[in-house]
């Protein structure tokens, strides 16, 4: 190898350095921007499908548990506080549970069947007492014919009454394909009329309903489905709205907001094939319409938390037939044991003015 | 890129992945509803077939036991295979020992009854829908679905078909098993001989149909105290009260009877006085006035230490008592040793190891 001598080699030249030229730096400037705007809408799209989806699910979850009542109906009814009696209520209500059991532990309870206007099969329970007289009990939603009837017992000693406790459609034995509410169970309550009168000879009644169980019977009542047979109902925390009460359900039960969860829950109802809007679900139209003379007792509990007192009261202010009203207890379902002889004097008293 | 940690993450990767696989596997159960971990008879049990004999004991064994988990020395919370029994071997291997036993016994009768072309009536059948109607409430209360409660009770992989399958196993071999203690015939100086040794008072079998009631438990207490049994008293009266308005036998029975006796029509044929609670027995086929009770009678009863009340109809009277308890103890005596022989002799269970490896967990 022989050794360079003298001239050093030269370096390598450097590469020349391009001038950009503006238009391409505003070209690559436009692509960072476009790139950009490309990525957020992509990210935005893909966020609103991913919530959109989750709504979605959510609006069918409780569609499917609050107007099939079906699997998903106990865990949504187990995020209700204030509608189970805890606590002191609880202790409240314990010894008139007791008498019930008692009441009920003594006699026989006959399953009955009858089919409702458009075609549902119906189910419930009948302690035959072979009386003249039944009481018919509508329970709230997501009870059926085997809740505690606490006031059962001072019936039965008052007028000698059979009882009739209905499963509401979609609850129970009861078959229907969708829970409206008291809308379509104003009408399967008819049809239990009907079937007493025929299973039981000609029937005085007294009806009692609870929540959803109320406004069936005051939905019946005010739309003349109810014989005159009927002496009285008993009205214990009725609502009118059903979209209200939802509303103020879904953020305090379920912490989620009315919109867009509620709205995607009522966009379902209405376009599934129930047969209403749950705008349709509204007493307070009915009532205002209407001219029904049937007397009404009214109980709410004083800080009912599940059903609130104000939505009773809007209730009570647009029935137009004869009322009257006791509220007592604390938290929903307490009124009857808190305000038990104020309540049992009221219905001995209607008892003879209306009933016998 | 370092180089030098290309071969740890290699190891890492083949070390784990399977490992992780093999947890989803057996997470599905796939392994345990087709690895074998038993053999009977030339009959192999897969890991979810024997978890139903080890479960079924085991949540029996708990459920009857449960206020005297204590006095056995069993503790729930603790591992079976680090408790011992009064005899000296783990709980684990006293389970294992009991479910096997089973697992014999229902291979065994169930061969019989194949061999025997034996048709098995509605009553036999009766206590599986008994069971799962059992498991339904289960679930209902727990809000659990079919799938979470199987695999929670009875192992991973455990399906409702699978378990209704076995459980049909096991109730028809129960089935057979009595049929064939009803259909022994001993010799008459056996029973003579029984008879003489029991000392069982002379009574005539009865023919019933049964109705029971059961009371209803106080609410707070769980407990069942005399209001309970007085409420319990009232109802039986309305019942006897509609019989006596013309209402149906078997109407009443299909609508309030809580079959406590009886098949599932509330009949009794041939009843001994071990058919019936003490109360029953004495003033059915003992009192005074039992030789004269005519067919069609009825007598009823609140009975505490059976747990129920009970309006019963006497259609006739069958045979000699005493000849029918002896016919029967001298039947199943004979038929457990018929059957602890031939268990001893083909129906023994062979555990598999790989299977073993899945079951009882």
């Amino acid at each position: 190898m022989s050794k360079s001598k003298g001239k050093r080699k030269a370096a390598p030249a450097a590469p020349k350095k391009r001038r950009v030229t503006g238009a391409e730096r505003q070209a690559r400037k436009n692509v960072a921007k476009n790139s950009t705007i490309i990525f957020w809408i992509t990210a935005i799209i893909l966020v609103l499908l991913f919530v959109g989806r989750w709504v979605v699910a959510i609006a069918n979850g409780y569609f499917g548990a609050f107007f099939q009542v079906d699997y998903s109906a106990a865990s949504a009814v187990d995020n209700m506080k204030g509608r189970t009696p805890a606590g002191d209520d609880a202790d409240l209500l314990l010894p008139l549970e007791k008498r019930w059991d008692l009441f009920t532990a003594s006699r026989l309870r006959d399953e009955v069947h009858t089919t409702a206007d458009d075609g549902a099969e119906l189910h419930g329970y009948l302690y035959n007492e072979g009386a003249g007289v039944t009481v018919v009990v509508l329970p709230q939603f997501y009870d059926d014919g085997t809740a505690d009837f606490l006031p059962g017992e001072y019936l039965n000693e008052l007028t000698g009454c059979n009882l009739l406790l209905p499963d509401p459609r979609c609850h129970g034995g009861s078959g229907g394909e969708y829970f409206s509410y008291g809308l379509t169970e104003q009408y399967d309550l008819a049809a239990w009329l009907r079937w007493a009168d025929e299973a039981l000879g000609e029937q005085t009644y007294i009806l009692w309903g609870t929540g959803t169980g109320a406004n069936t019977a005051l939905y019946a009542a005010a739309n003349g489905l109810l014989p005159d047979s009927v002496a009285f109902l008993v009205a214990e925390s009725p609502y009118a709205s059903l979209h209200e009460m939802a509303q103020a359900h879904i953020a305090r039960f379920y912490s989620v907001p009315a919109f867009p969860f509620l709205t995607a829950i009522e966009i379902k109802t209405n376009r599934s094939n129930t047969g209403f809007t749950v705008a349709d679900i509204d007493l307070a139209p009915v009532l205002s319409g209407s001219d029904a003379e049937l007397p009404a007792l009214f109980l709410l509990s004083a800080s009912d938390a599940y059903i609130l007192p104000a939505w009773s009261e809007s209730v009570i202010s647009l029935y137009p037939g004869p009322s009257e009203t006791i509220t007592d207890g604390t938290g929903h379902g307490t009124v009857y044991a808190a305000g038990q002889s104020a309540v049992e004097t009221l219905l001995a008293d209607w008892w003879s003015r209306y009933g016998g | 890129m370092n180089k030098n940690h290309d071969p740890q993450l290699r190891v890492l990767y083949i070390l784990l992945i399977p490992i992780v696989l093999l947890i989803i596997i057996l997470n599905t159960g796939f392994l345990q509803k087709t690895l074998p971990a038993a053999r009977v008879h030339g009959h192999s049990y897969t890991v979810v077939r024997y978890n139903y004999y080890y479960f079924d004991y085991y949540n029996t064994f708990l459920e009857e036991n449960e206020l005297r988990l204590d006095e056995l020395g069993y503790d729930p919370t603790v591992s079976d295979s680090t408790q011992y029994t009064a005899e000296g071997t783990t709980w684990k291997d006293y389970f294992i020992r009991q479910a096997e036993a089973n697992m014999a016994e229902t291979a065994y009768y169930l061969d019989l009854a194949e061999a025997a072309g034996y048709v098995f009536t509605e009553n036999d059948l009766m206590p599986i829908a008994e069971k799962l109607d059992a498991n339904a409430a289960v679930m209902a209360s727990n809000y659990l679905s079919a799938q979470n409660f199987y695999t929670a009770f009875y192992g991973q992989g455990m399906t409702e078909a699978i378990y209704t399958a076995e459980l049909t196993r096991a109730v028809k071999a129960q089935a057979y098993k009595q049929y064939l203690i009803r259909q022994s015939e001993p010799t008459e100086a056996d029973i003579a001989a029984c008879i003489a040794a029991s000392g069982i008072p002379d009574y005539r079998t009865a023919n019933l149909r049964v109705i029971t009631l059961e009371p209803v438990p106080d609410r707070e207490t769980g407990l069942v105290g005399q209001e309970q049994w007085d409420a319990l008293g009232l109802k039986l009266s309305r019942l006897e009260a509609r019989y006596g308005a013309g209402e149906s036998f078997e109407a009443l029975q299909t609508a309030f009877s809580t079959c406590a006796l009886g098949d599932r029509s509330g009949v009794l044929t041939d009843a001994t006085r071990l058919d019936l609670p003490d109360g029953l027995a004495a003033a059915l086929l003992f009192g005074a006035d039992a030789a004269e009770r005519p067919a069609g009678s009825t007598i009823t009863g609140v009975d505490e230490d059976a747990g129920y009340a009970y309006f019963v109809i006497l259609d006739g009277w069958g045979g000699s008592g005493p000849e029918r308890e002896a016919a029967l103890t001298l039947g199943s005596e004979a038929l457990q040793a018929e059957q602890q022989a031939a268990i001893d002799a083909g129906y023994t269970v062979t555990r598999l190891r790989i299977g073993m490896l899945l079951a009882t967990v």
